[in-house]
């Protein structure tokens, strides 16, 4: 890999985040097999400056094969570009994100479309990781995440409905993101989760597996069993620590998780 | 299961089966048993008796009164009995079998074999690996922690096992064996591609070893790899009654948002021949007047026209109005005998640098005027310049 090839190699990179030599599940292009190739063909010294540079960037070239995580064709190998904790890479920016979540009807302003995507995206959450009653360290489990749009859609509106909605907004301190959240009428709250789900496809977050149905990439899942603990954690809100210890011990099953 | 549905989920697999009748022959030969038939000595007699035996190998049942199959006793063992000769314990076979290749120089079945464990004893790291994310909650990794003597007894056998494969195959008699087989056959695999291959083996079962260990350690120390999932609905409904501070949503957004660049990241092969080039074709020059006696009129020639005639001309308009053909007749147009017609029009035309005092006005002509000097004749308008006084 010469300098030329190496400025290619990070220009497919930063932009959809994931090269694949292989895959069972979706068509690997001509570019970004050559991209992949020449990456597995680098010298040591070579690819050892590239992780360097990208270092330096706040990021993490990730190389997982078939013998590291379940999803990986056999004999295959993916490198991913994961984000460092605490070091948020500058060329990346959320100015697509807030245009594309500000299609939506209702959504108007920049704060809006921010509450909108951080909101959805802990639904997301929700859906991947406590409704499995998932760890968020297991990231082989990223193969069992599919999903379809409604399912997403409406775990979106029962929770508009069940919680947002009962609380009382006279309780709150400052009632910003109430009213955020419950001025969009039903087809806006469509249209949110349409544009959200598409900034993650487009991130390389989320894939799309199917028609309407969807899945968390192992990217996500690598990031999430990387840095949830120094980089999500200490935001949320701390957890009853004996209900904690009861989640532990009790384990549930499949078919458990199926009935809930 | 009527035979519709299988029919029809078949084709949605491999559109290209056709007809029923393929599905139906192959689903009249899965509900055949197998048959055994041997024949047996008769005592006293040198004919032989036939024998003939089923087995229970038949996978699946048709019912009686309609086009329906279901699975039979032994169909539905068929997983679990897969599953069971597909444990990683039973891999020592398999490595058995690969060294027995290489004795008998069977080369195309190292191949086959080496896959096989590769494949094999991937599944088992994987989920090793998914085992020891659910480390402290689980049941998943008491199949390996209770036959964990078994296991590394099988691990280190076979890498025992693969080691001498390793060393056979690096055999003067081997390579020269390969040789004549690769020289009758003309099958295209290089003796470093079998020797990859088994090389491979031994590191997945060190990779398989190493992650055994890890495990077992991890669980023995009584360490928990998985914590349980934060209920991340009540943190959203959290940030609804406590907002996230501007900086706490720059940061998730940036940490864990959908960032993208803000525009596209072009690679350089990305707009690789979208955009023709069109080389010009390229064009006769314009035919273009060349005057060369036209005069250049410069600074530097200004000032020696004026040095020269600059008091003459100064004092002809002391006397009054000057003309430029009166200049001309007086040949002023003559500089040390260089041509200066040009300077001598310019003053004329911009008569600020005359040194005389007061405004200069200037007066075209309407007609053409002529004037012959030598055998040339000039033709132009007339330009008559005034001293204005000034009150």
């Amino acid at each position: 890999m010469n300098n030329s090839e190496m400025g290619r190699v990070h220009a497919w990179l930063l932009r959809h985040r994931i090269v694949e030599s292989r895959s069972e599940r979706r068509s690997v292009g001509k570019e970004e097999r050559e991209i992949a190739g020449l990456l597995l063909n680098a010298d040591y010294a070579v690819r050892r400056q590239f992780e360097e540079i990208l270092d330096g960037q706040g990021l993490q070239l990730v190389t997982l094969t078939s013998l590291d995580a379940k999803g990986v064709a056999s004999g295959a190998t993916v490198f991913m570009l994961a984000r460092k904790p605490d070091s948020a890479a500058p060329f990346w920016g959320t100015e697509r994100l807030v245009i594309r979540m500000m299609q939506s009807k209702g959504i108007n302003t920049e704060t809006e479309a921010r509450t909108w995507f951080t909101q959805l995206w802990f639904l997301l959450l929700d859906l991947l990781y406590t409704r499995k009653n998932r760890s968020p360290n297991a990231m082989q489990d990223w193969v069992d995440t599919s999903f379809i749009k409604e399912v997403f859609i409406d775990s979106v509106k029962d929770y508009l409905n069940d919680q947002v909605r009962k609380i009382d907004p006279s309780t709150l301190e400052t009632d910003r993101v109430y009213r955020i959240l419950t001025g969009l009428k039903e087809g806006g709250i469509a249209m949110a989760c349409n544009a959200f789900l598409e900034l993650m496809v487009d991130a390389g977050l989320l894939e799309e597996v199917g028609e309407e149905t969807y899945r968390q990439s192992l990217l996500f899942a690598y990031e999430m069993k990387n840095n949830f603990d120094r980089q999500l954690k200490p935001l949320l809100p701390a957890q009853d620590p004996f209900g904690a210890a009861t989640e532990i011990l009790v384990e549930r099953t499949d078919e458990d998780t199926e009935v809930d | 299961m009527p035979l519709s549905t299988i029919l029809y989920a078949i084709q949605d697999d491999i559109p290209e089966v056709a007809g029923e009748a393929d599905v139906q022959y192959v689903l009249n030969v899965l509900r055949r048993p197998a048959e055994f038939f041997y024949l047996t000595s008769v005592a006293g007699t040198s004919s032989k008796a036939c024998h003939s035996e089923k087995r229970e190998t038949a996978l699946i049942e048709k019912t009686d009164f309609a086009d329906e199959y279901r699975l039979s006793a032994s169909g539905r063992m068929l997983l679990s009995l897969a599953n069971a000769a597909r444990d990683a314990t039973y891999i020592r076979g398999d490595a058995y079998n690969l060294l027995h290749a290489i004795e008998f120089n069977d080369f195309p079945k190292i191949l086959t074999f080496s896959d096989g464990i590769v494949a094999q004893l991937r599944n088992e790291i994987l989920e090793i690996r998914s085992a020891l994310e659910r480390v402290g909650r689980t049941e998943s990794i008491d199949k390996y922690l209770d036959r964990l003597d078994q296991y590394r007894k099988v691990v280190e056998d076979t890498i025992d096992i693969a080691r001498q494969a390793e060393a056979k195959l690096e055999n003067a008699e081997t390579l020269e064996a390969f040789e004549q087989w690769q020289d009758s056959s003309g099958v295209d695999i290089t003796f470093e591609h079998l020797h990859h291959k088994i090389n491979h083996v031994r590191q997945v079962l060190l990779i398989f070893n190493r992650l055994l260990s890890e495990l077992v350690s991890m669980s023995l120390q009584g360490a928990r790899s998985a914590v349980p999932p934060p209920s991340f609905i009540d943190a959203a409904s959290h940030f609804v009654s406590h907002p996230l501070t501007s900086q706490q949503s720059d940061f998730l957004l940036a940490q864990w948002g959908a960032t993208s660049l803000a525009t596209p990241f072009h690679s350089v092969l990305d707009g690789l021949g979208a955009v023709k080039l069109r080389t010009k074709a390229e064009q006769p020059a314009p035919l273009t007047f060349a005057e060369e006696e036209v005069e250049p009129v410069s600074q530097l020639g200004k000032a020696r026209f004026l040095e020269r005639y600059g008091q003459d001309i100064a004092a002809a308009l002391a006397t009054g109005p000057l003309c430029l053909s009166e200049a001309i007749e007086r040949g002023w147009f003559l500089v040390d005998q260089e041509m200066m017609l040009g300077d001598l029009v310019g003053v004329f035309a911009a008569p600020s640098s005359i040194p005389v005092a007061g405004r200069i006005m200037i007066g075209v002509g309407t007609s053409l005027d002529t004037k012959s000097v030598g055998l040339d004749e000039f033709l132009f308008t007339d330009i008559e310049i005034t001293v204005v006084e000034v009150a």
